[in-house]
């Protein structure tokens, strides 16, 4: 299924959004036709231990730009973004929605390393991001359906449950299939797990942010649409 | 003089009275009365040569003094008494009201023909009120009625009339007199099915319009009447009938390669009738396209819009219809403020907005501090706790100060804030009563003096801000100078030229829209500063005297904001 997302907006064109669909967009396609020096823009374990807490800053906000290799996992991290950050960007404002993907991203790759310090792999992409987002989307608008698009049905929208959004999402980026083990017969070593601990950390992360950093008049609006249905009722 | 003489004198006078020569006939007269001055005839003579009304009367009343019984004397008195009255008025016929229908004169102020029982009077369709038939209009309002001596014509007219003000019944009876006086008079069917679907009577409404399209000979008003009948249907809830009708006329509008707006705007009424509100947006829309002045589909566009939850794109159009003005215009600010209801005073001032803004400072130092230390908790040092404690603060300051300044640590609000009754709750010891409280406490002088201060601070404030002010007004009055005289010169007005064609360009006026849509804050900030430039910083200098002792506090602790929020970051991130 391919998550389409909702067009209705209220308060302007979310061009951040656009902005960083189109910054990742362009690192991804980058990456693919050469890849970046992973050192010089991902996070590194030893960076910690270095002192260095600004160049820390830096990496961690490069490195979620930077996709690493592979196509399903930044293009369905890609897909979410566009489809999340829309929403939250409506109810949060262009700043509102840089400081969550911020944060997330800040805080998936804190828990990463806190979790995991021994690991030597670089960390990246745009996975605390968009777990971030869908914590901030499913405080802000109450975990409201996703339109979805589901195979067969081509003319319509399906309104998919955030919830499982979030564990298809989980799944695609997460869970890894060794296609070889499962060709010679060995189904349970073929797939192996991903840290998820930096997901759900950016995951609560973006519940707490999510109403903070929300517009007051997005919150006014709910109160007063809140008070006419009571009214009605 | 013998009476011989007189009598021969007499004659003379007569015979010059008669032929004309007055004088000579006052002449002998005046001889004659000289010598006989009871001279009856003589008097009544004189009367007739002399001019003057009193001078006729005197010589009447002398005759009258002879002759108490000469008739004469009496008649001409009597005439010259009528004469002093003025002249006699001729005698009025009292006009005779005509009965409409048989032609029959009947009282003025009969209420019905004496011949035949016809009202010979209407109700006014505006008011109700009685109206004459003789009369063209209403005397209590004002409503245009007409002449009824148009006769069918007038009873046609005035049922229209009735039918506008929502009185079909009336309408139906007034156009039976019409058919009464002109059994062929045009369009009669067509106005009357209206009525009846007023009335619900459904069939005589089809009936009534199948004959008006029987009757009718115009081909485009044979469309309009088909276009009727189906918007009947629609009313009638004939749907299926209504659809073939309204698609028949579709198709022979794209073979005439015409557009119809009217058609277009009752397919969309058809479509949002059955509550397809896709297929009647595209038709409203269609309509709107060949006819952009249609205010009150846009308003029904717009409520579908709204209906499907694209607020921007219904905010706009109601916003656009708010410019047109009228009622129309009022009708969309009603519905903009509905759909986006002002942020009141108390939420954008309220607590927890405060406590939001804090919090997202205090979250982002927290998150920082995490990724700082990592796993090393323990290894929190002073300068951590110091720096997070930097953040919260700062936070506080910066939301206090950029969004709600009722809750700014001011001299006045904590002032206020001893007496909530919160603050009276968490007091560990009662309040003493105000009679027997010290009458100014230290903390009461204390806030006072802090005031005085702020208040004095804020009155520099306002003269360094309006020499400020009045330094860029300078400065933007010589710029618009330099401007101008760039504008008048060959390569300024080529330049004006080559705007003012851009400007003309389709494409740069989407750039524009686009740019306004998607940037709305900034469009307006460049708006505003545009106006600033033409007004020669006029407005500025304006501006520039209302420092208020709360903008101050707000500077105040913005500034301190930031200050601690950098300092945050240094004491987190080093």
């Amino acid at each position: 299924m391919i998550p389409i997302g909702d067009t209705r907006r209220r308060f302007g064109f979310p061009w951040m959004t656009v902005v960083l669909l189109v910054l990742g967009g362009v690192f991804f396609l980058y990456e693919r036709r050469a890849p970046l020096d992973r050192t010089a823009f991902s996070l590194l374990p030893w960076d910690l231990l270095a002192g260095q807490h600004l160049v820390l800053l830096r990496r961690a906000l490069t490195s979620v730009l930077v996709q690493g290799p592979g196509w399903l996992e930044p293009i369905v991290n890609l897909v979410y973004l566009g489809v999340l950050g829309s929403k939250v960007e409506d109810a949060c404002g262009p700043g509102g929605l840089f400081s969550i993907t911020l944060l997330s991203a800040i805080s998936g790759v804190t828990i990463k390393l806190a979790v995991h310090p021994e690991s030597q792999d670089p960390v990246h992409g745009l996975a605390g991001v968009v777990a971030g987002l869908f914590g901030a989307y499913m405080i802000l608008y109450a975990f409201r359906p996703i339109p979805t698009w589901v195979p067969p049905m081509v003319a319509r929208l399906t309104p998919v449950p955030v919830f499982l959004h979030l564990l298809y999402w989980a799944g695609l980026v997460f869970v890894n299939i060794d296609f070889g083990l499962l060709r010679a017969g060995k189904i349970r070593q073929c797939v192996s797990l991903e840290p998820t601990w930096p997901m759900v950390g950016a995951l609560v992360i973006g519940l707490i942010v999510g109403q903070l950093f929300a517009r007051r008049e997005f919150l006014w609006l709910q109160v007063v649409q809140a008070k006419r249905s009571a009214a009605r009722r | 003089m013998d009476r011989g003489q007189i009598q021969l004198l007499l004659r003379e006078a007569v015979a010059s009275a008669r032929s004309g020569n007055r004088s000579w006939a006052q002449e002998c007269l005046g001889r004659i009365l000289k010598a006989d001055p009871y001279n009856e005839e003589a008097w009544l003579w004189m009367s007739t040569v002399l001019e003057t009304p009193a001078e006729k009367r005197f010589c009447l009343e002398k005759v009258l003094a002879v002759n108490p019984q000469n008739t004469q004397a009496q008649a001409g008195l009597l005439y010259l008494d009528q004469q002093s009255r003025g002249p006699i008025k001729p005698l009025v016929v009292p006009k005779r009201t005509l009965c409409p229908m048989c032609g029959e004169p009947n009282q003025p102020q009969a209420f019905q023909c004496a011949n035949c029982g016809q009202d010979l009077f209407v109700a006014c369709p505006s008011c109700g009120e009685r109206v004459d038939i003789d009369r063209p209009a209403c005397a209590a309002c004002g409503q245009e009625i007409g002449d009824v001596g148009t006769g069918a014509a007038y009873f046609f007219h005035l049922g229209e009339l009735y039918l506008q003000h929502g009185q079909a019944k009336r309408a139906l009876e007034t156009w039976d007199k019409t058919l009464f006086l002109n059994p062929d008079y045009p369009r009669v069917a067509e106005v009357a099915a209206e009525a009846f679907l007023a009335t619900g009577q459904r069939d005589l409404a089809i009936q009534s319009l199948e004959r008006a399209l029987e009757e009718s000979d115009d081909a485009e008003h044979k469309r309009e009447l088909r276009l009727k009948m189906a918007n009947f249907q629609r009313e009638l809830r004939q749907y299926d009938e209504a659809y073939a009708l309204y698609h028949q006329l579709l198709l022979e509008e794209k073979e005439r390669k015409e557009s119809w707006t009217e058609l277009y705007v009752e397919m969309g009424r058809f479509y949002q009738l059955r509550g397809n509100t896709d297929e009647a947006q595209n038709y409203y829309e269609m309509a709107l396209t060949l006819d952009g002045k249609r205010h009150e589909i846009r308003y029904e566009v717009a409520n579908i819009l709204d209906e499907k939850g694209f607020e921007l794109r219904a905010l706009s159009e109601f916003r656009m219809l708010r410019e047109v003005g009228g009622e129309i215009g009022e009708r969309a600010q009603a519905r903009i403020a509905e759909i986006r209801p002002p942020v009141t005073d108390t939420f954008r001032n309220r607590w927890q907005e405060t406590v939001r803004g804090t919090a997202r400072y205090a979250v982002a130092g927290v998150i920082l501090l995490a990724l700082a230390t990592g796993r090393n908790w323990m290894g929190l040092n002073l300068g951590d706790v110091l720096g997070l404690l930097a953040a919260v603060l700062g936070g506080y300051l910066v939301t206090a100060a950029t969004a709600t300044p009722r809750n700014l640590p001011t001299p006045a609000n904590l002032g206020r804030l001893g007496d909530s009754p919160a603050f009276a709750r968490m007091r560990l010891r009662p309040k003493k009563d105000a009679a027997a409280a010290p009458k100014s406490s230290a903390w009461s002088r204390f806030i006072a003096s802090q005031r005085r201060s702020a208040q004095q601070l804020a009155a520099k404030l306002r003269v360094v801000q309006l020499r400020v002010a009045q330094v860029l007004q300078r400065f933007l009055v010589d710029s618009g100078k330099r401007i101008d005289h760039f504008r008048r010169s060959p390569t300024g007005k080529k330049l004006s030229q080559f705007r003012a064609r851009l400007a003309k360009t389709r494409f740069f006026q989407a750039a524009g829209r686009l740019f306004g849509r998607v940037f709305p804050a900034q469009a307006g900030f460049l708006a505003h500063l545009s106006d600033l430039a033409r007004s020669g910083g006029k407005r500025l200098v304006a501006q520039a005297g209302e420092v208020q002792e709360t903008q101050l506090y707000r500077w105040i602790a913005a500034a301190l904001g930031m200050l601690l929020l950098l300092l945050a970051g240094r004491l987190i991130l080093t």
